[in-house]
C-alpha cells in the first residue's frame, strides 16, 4: 500500500476486520492505576519526564494542527524512509530528539571511529525496517490464501490500526533509554529494582505471549502508557488511528512482542521477537558504520517472512493445539520463516554472535563504558547523594553529560564536577582508555593440567561458580575492585618500582568487568511451515560444536582495568586479591590476553610477600608450574591415622577422605596438606593419649585454656610441631596455630551431650574467623565434651569428623576431634548398645 | 548472587544428584515443560517462588528465564557449552561437587535428589506428550 493510500485511509477503519476477533480491550486506566501501584516511582518519574519531553506536540496539536507533514529522509541502510504526520509531530519532540546524541553502540566510537550514529537515526530505521516486514507478510498473507497445498483464505488482513502502530512502536521502541544505552542499563534498574520487577509483571500479565523484558522495554512502556502520551494519542489532531484509546496498549505490545491488542497476530514479533526489525536495523546499522562485515542478508530475511496457519492437526505442540482448539475457525496466524529463508536466519545468527565479541564487547569499549559507569558512580559520591531516575535521563548528548559529570559544562540544578571527575571526564573524552591490568576466565585457571578430566571439570566448575557468586553483580565488581585498590595501594608503598609518576592511584583508577548482560541467542523461537502444512521451530543446523566453542571462548573473559601508568601495581595486586579470595592463578594465556606477559615480575610476589602483603602460597603458586591444589587422599589418612585407631575401624581413612571431598571438593593448598596430614596424626595420637591416661575421667570441672589447651599444646611441643598460642588474628586470640598455618581451636562443653561432633555451631563461626585471617580454608576443633550417658562415650575412630562450615561458606572445612570429660571410669560404665 | 546464577546452580545440582544420565534435554521446550510441573508440584526451595515465569508464547510454553540459566549454567561451567539450537546440554560436574553447590544454596542433598528426581520424571512425560513432533525438514528446501 502506497503512502498516499495510507493517508487517504488514516481516518477510516478498514472494510476488513480482522477475522480472528474482536480485540478484547483491558481497560487501560485500570493497567495505569495498576502500574502506578506496582512501581510508584517510576510511573511518576516517568510520566514527568513524558510531560516535559511531549509538551511542545500537545502544543502543535492544539494551536496548529496542520504544521505536521510527512517527511522523507535519507538512510545508510535502507534509501528513503517517509514518516507519517503525526509521526514527524512525535520526531520533533524532544521524546524523540533526545535520542540524537545517545548513541546507539555506548563507547564503541572509541574503538570504530565510524561507530557513532545515534539511536535516533536507528528509531528511524526500525520504522522502515518494520514497514517492509509488514508488508512482505502482507503479501505473503496473499499468496497463502490462493496458493499451496494448505491454503488458507482465513488469513486475516493487516488493518490500518496495525500499521500504524507497529511504525509508531517502531518509532518509539528505544524511548527508554538513558545516556550511553545499554552501558548505564544495569544502573538504571539497580536504582529501582523491585519497581522494574513488579512493573515487569504487570506488563508481562497483560500483554499475552510476552517472554523477556529488558529494563529500557520497560521503561519505553511505562512511557508510551503514561497520561501525557495518552493525551497526545488521543488528540483529535493526532489522526494516527480512529481507535486512539487502543493505541498506547497496541504500540506497547508491540514493543514488548505480545500478541495482545493486534487485528492480525502474524504481526506480534515485527517489532520484538527473534526475527523483528529492531535488529534487523541495528545488525545492518552496526556492521555498516564500524565498517565490519557480517553477511546479513537482510532482503532474503524479510522476503522470506511467512503466515504461518496454526490448527490442532498442523502442530503437536499442546498449547499451541490449544490456542488453535479455542480460535476462531479452530485456526491462527503466526509469523513464521520459510523454510527456504532458514539459511539466511542462521547467518543471521552467527552474525549477531560475531558483532558482540567484535564490536560490542571489544575489550577498549568494555574499559571506555566501565569508565563511564565509574564515572557516574563518582559524580554520586562526590555529590553525597545517588542520581534520581529522573537524572540519570540526562535529556542530553552523551558528550555533554561526560562535560557535565566532569564540570566542564553546567546545568541547572544539577550538581556534578568535583576533582576526580573532572579527571576521569577529561581521561574518557581523551580517550585515555584504561588498559587491562589482569584477566581472568575459565580457561586461564592455572594448577589444573596435572588432575584427572572429571577432577579438573569440577575443579574449574567450583572455582568458577565462586567468582560468579561475586562478579554477577556490579556491587561484587565494586568490592573487588575496592580490594585491588587498597592492596596495590599497599604495594606501591612498599615496592617502589610498580609506578613510575607521583601522581596517586584512586579507586576509580580500578574497574573490574565481567560481561555478563549479553541476551542469550536462541535460534529456535521463530516457527517454519512444511509444503503439507505441519508447523514447528526450525532445526537449525550448522556445525554448533565448533561454533559454540569458538563463542564461548571468545565471550567469557573478565578483566580488570586500570591506566596504563598503574597496570603493574594493579596487575599484582589483582593476582595476590584473586588468589586470596578465591584461591585462583591465572596461567600465562591469561597474561597474554591482557597483554601482560613478562610485565609481572615474580620477585614483586616474593617482595610483597616479605612485607605480609602476601602468602607464601600465592608466591608460590605465581612461581611454580604446578598442580596447586591437591585433595586429602585416602592413602595420606592411612598414613596419618595410627594403626591402633584403623584397625577397629578400617574404613575410617576412606569415609575422612569422603568427608573431605564433600566440604572442600575444589582440594587445599599442597603448603597446607601436609600441615593437616601432619595435625591430624597430631591430634589422633593426642586422643589416644587422653583415652589411655583416663587423664579427664570423674573431674567435675575442666579449663578450656589451663587444662585442654595446656595439655594438647605440650603434646604438640612433645611432638617437635610448631605451636604458637594466642596468636593475635582475626579480631581476637586464637588457641592456637599448627606450623603457622592451621587453626586449632579448643573448646570445652559443660552441659551433657549425645552428639559431640554436631554441637556448637558458633565454635566454627569464631575458628572460621580466624582461618580466613590467615587466608586457609581448613580448620581444627578440638572439643572436650560431657557424654550425657555411656553410650555418648564413643571409640576413637568415632571421635573424628570432617564437614563443611556452616551458614553457606563456599570452601572450608572443620576437623572436629572430640574428647569426653567427667564421666565415670570406663570400667564401670556399661557396654554401649 | 544474582538469581539467575541460582537458579542455573540448583537446577544443574538437583539433575545431577538425582541420576546417571547427565544430559539435560532443553529444545522443544521440553525443559520448560518439565521444569513448570516441577515448580508446580511444589518441588524448589521458597525462594525460587516468582523466579520463575512461564509464558504461552507463539512457539509455546516457555519458561522465560531458560535461555538465561542455562547461559548461566554455562558460563559457571556446570553444563558443557550447548549447540546453538539447545538440542541438549550435559551436566559435567560430579555428584560430590553437586552436593556441595546445593550445601551452599541451603539445601539438603536428599531435597536436590528428590527435586531433580522429580523434573526427570517430568521431563520424560513432557518427552511422550511430544512424540510426533518432530522439526520443520530442512532439506526441503
Amino acid at each position: 500500500m502506497s503512502v498516499s493510500a495510507i493517508l487517504q485511509s488514516k481516518n477510516t477503519e478498514s472494510a476488513i476486520m480482522a477475522s480472528e476477533g474482536q480485540l478484547d480491550m483491558s481497560d487501560p486506566e485500570a493497567l495505569r492505576s495498576e502500574l502506578e501501584a506496582a512501581a510508584p516511582t517510576l510511573w511518576k518519574d516517568l510520566s514527568a519526564k513524558a510531560k516535559s519531553w511531549t509538551s511542545t506536540v500537545e502544543v502543535r496539536l492544539r494551536k496548529d494542527p496542520s504544521s505536521a507533514y510527512p517527511k522523507t529522509f535519507n538512510d545508510p541502510i535502507w534509501g528513503d524512509i517517509v514518516l507519517f504526520p503525526w509521526e514527524t509531530l512525535l520526531l520533533d519532540s524532544q521524546l524523540l530528539q533526545r535520542l540524537r546524541g545517545v548513541r546507539q553502540l555506548g563507547m564503541a566510537h572509541m574503538v570504530y571511529p565510524g561507530a557513532g550514529y545515534d539511536r535516533l537515526e536507528h528509531s528511524r530505521g526500525v520504522v522502515e525496517a518494520a514497514e517492509r516486514m509488514v508488508r512482505s507478510l502482507e503479501r505473503n498473507a496473499v499468496f497463502r490464501r490462493k496458493f499451496g497445498k494448505d491454503r488458507d483464505d482465513a488469513v486475516p488482513q493487516v488493518t490500518d490500526h496495525d500499521v500504524n502502530s507497529i511504525r509508531l512502536a517502531a518509532l518509539l521502541h528505544d524511548v527508554g533509554h538513558g545516556a550511553f544505552s545499554h552501558a548505564t542499563e544495569p544502573l538504571l534498574r539497580a536504582r529501582l529494582e523491585s519497581e522494574f520487577d513488579a512493573a515487569r509483571d504487570v506488563l508481562r500479565n497483560e500483554f499475552e505471549g510476552v517472554t523477556a523484558i529488558a529494563p529500557a522495554e520497560v521503561v519505553s512502556s511505562l512511557l508510551i502508557l503514561s497520561n501525557p502520551l495518552k493525551t497526545v494519542f488521543e488528540h483529535p489532531h493526532f489522526g494516527a488511528t480512529p481507535r486512539a484509546a487502543e493505541l498506547p496498549l497496541s504500540i506497547c505490545g508491540r514493543v514488548l512482542g505480545s500478541r495482545s491488542y493486534l487485528d492480525a497476530k502474524y504481526l506480534s514479533g515485527v517489532i520484538s521477537g527473534p526475527l523483528d526489525a529492531d535488529k534487523l536495523d541495528y545488525m545492518a546499522r552496526d556492521s555498516h558504520h564500524a565498517g565490519l562485515p557480517i553477511g546479513l542478508d537482510l532482503h532474503r530475511l524479510i522476503s522470506k517472512l511467512e503466515v504461518v496457519t496454526v490448527t490442532p492437526e498442523s502442530t503437536s505442540n499442546p498449547e499451541m493445539q490449544r490456542r488453535a482448539r479455542e480460535a476462531k475457525n479452530q485456526r491462527y496466524h503466526e509469523i513464521g520463516i520459510s523454510l527456504s529463508g532458514l539459511g539466511a536466519y542462521e547467518q543471521m545468527i552467527i552474525a549477531r554472535v560475531i558483532l558482540y565479541d567484535r564490536l560490542y564487547y571489544h575489550h577498549k569499549v568494555r574499559s571506555a563504558e566501565a569508565m563511564v559507569r565509574r564515572l557516574i558512580r563518582l559524580a554520586e559520591e562526590e555529590r553525597g547523594s545517588p542520581f534520581s531516575l529522573q537524572e540519570l535521563f540526562f535529556d542530553l548528548p552523551d558528550d555533554s553529560v561526560i562535560a557535565i559529570l566532569g564540570g566542564g559544562l553546567k546545568q541547572d540544578g544539577f550538581s556534578a564536577g568535583g576533582s576526580r571527575c573532572k579527571s576521569l571526564a577529561a581521561a574518557i573524552t581523551n580517550r585515555d582508555i584504561y588498559y587491562r591490568a589482569f584477566a581472568f576466565a575459565p580457561r586461564f585457571i592455572a594448577g589444573l593440567r596435572g588432575l584427572p578430566e572429571a577432577d579438573r571439570r569440577d575443579a574449574r566448575a567450583i572455582q568458577w561458580t565462586t567468582v560468579l557468586n561475586e562478579l554477577s553483580t556490579l556491587a561484587g565488581c565494586d568490592q573487588v575492585a575496592d580490594q585491588i585498590y587498597q592492596k596495590a595501594k599497599a604495594l606501591i608503598d612498599r615496592i617502589p618500582a610498580l609506578v613510575k609518576t607521583d601522581l596517586p592511584l584512586l579507586s576509580e583508577h580500578i574497574v573490574v568487568d565481567l560481561p555478563i548482560y549479553k541476551a542469550p541467542v536462541r535460534g529456535g523461537d521463530i516457527l517454519t511451515r512444511t509444503e503439507d502444512g505441519y508447523v514447528a521451530p526450525p532445526h537449525l543446523f550448522f556445525d554448533p560444536e565448533k561454533w559454540s566453542q569458538a563463542y564461548e571462548h571468545q565471550k567469557q573473559c573478565g578483566f580488570v582495568f586500570t591506566p596504563r601508568q598503574y597496570v603493574k601495581a594493579v596487575g599484582l595486586s589483582a593476582r595476590i586479591v584473586f588468589y586470596d579470595r578465591y584461591q585462583l592463578v591465572m596461567d600465562t594465556a591469561a597474561d597474554r590476553a591482557s597483554k601482560t606477559a613478562g610485565e609481572i615480575k615474580n620477585e614483586w610476589l616474593l617482595e610483597a610477600a616479605k612485607h605480609g602483603l602476601c602468602s607464601a602460597d600465592c608466591s608460590d603458586a605465581y612461581r611454580q608450574d604446578a598442580v596447586r591444589l591437591v585433595q586429602i587422599r585416602i592413602s595420606d589418612l592411612e598414613q596419618a591415622i595410627p594403626e591402633d585407631i584403623r584397625r577397629d575401624k578400617p574404613d575410617l581413612a576412606k569415609r575422612l577422605h569422603s568427608e573431605f571431598a564433600y566440604a572442600i571438593p575444589v582440594g587445599i593448598a599442597p603448603s597446607l596438606h601436609k600441615v593437616v596430614v601432619d595435625g591430624i596424626r597430631h591430634l589422633c595420637l593426642f586422643l589416644i593419649n587422653m583415652q589411655r591416661c583416663g587423664e579427664f575421667v570423674n573431674l567435675t570441672a575442666l579449663d578450656e585454656k589451663k587444662d585442654l589447651q595446656a595439655k594438647l599444646k605440650s603434646h604438640l611441643v612433645a611432638r617437635e610441631a610448631k605451636v604458637i598460642e594466642g596468636s593475635e588474628v582475626g579480631g581476637g586470640e586464637t588457641d592456637l596455630v599448627l606450623s603457622d598455618e592451621l587453626v586449632i581451636e579448643n573448646k570445652v562443653i559443660r552441659t551433657g551431650t549425645l552428639s559431640p561432633l554436631s554441637v556448637g555451631n558458633k565454635f566454627s563461626w569464631q575458628a572460621r574467623r580466624y582461618a580466613i585471617a590467615i587466608a586457609q580454608r581448613i580448620v581444627f576443633e578440638v572439643v572436650a565434651y560431657k557424654p550425657s550417658d555411656e553410650t555418648a562415650i564413643f571409640p576413637i575412630a568415632d571421635c573424628i569428623a570432617v564437614s563443611p562450615l556452616p551458614f553457606g561458606s563456599s570452601t572450608m572445612a572443620a576437623v572436629r576431634f572430640v574428647i569426653p570429660w567427667g564421666h565415670s571410669v570406663p570400667s564401670h560404665a556399661k557396654k554401649p548398645a | 548472587m544474582n538469581d539467575l546464577h541460582q537458579l542455573a546452580q540448583l537446577i544443574t545440582a538437583c539433575w545431577r544428584v538425582s541420576g546417571e544420565n547427565a544430559r539435560i534435554p532443553t529444545s522443544n521446550g521440553l525443559l520448560d515443560r518439565a521444569l513448570k510441573a516441577t515448580v508446580e508440584s511444589g518441588a524448589f526451595p521458597p525462594w525460587t517462588r516468582g523466579k520463575l515465569h512461564f509464558v504461552d508464547s507463539r512457539i509455546g510454553l516457555q519458561c522465560v528465564e531458560i535461555p538465561d540459566i542455562l547461559e548461566w549454567a554455562q558460563r559457571s561451567q556446570l553444563t558443557s557449552a550447548p549447540n546453538p539450537s539447545y538440542e541438549t546440554t550435559e551436566v559435567q560436574i560430579s555428584d560430590r561437587v553437586a552436593r556441595h553447590l546445593l550445601s551452599q544454596l541451603g539445601i539438603r542433598a536428599e531435597d536436590g535428589k528428590t527435586w531433580g528426581s522429580a523434573l526427570r520424571t517430568a521431563m520424560d512425560k513432557a518427552e511422550e506428550q511430544f512424540v510426533g513432533l518432530g522439526h520443520s525438514s530442512v532439506e526441503e528446501y
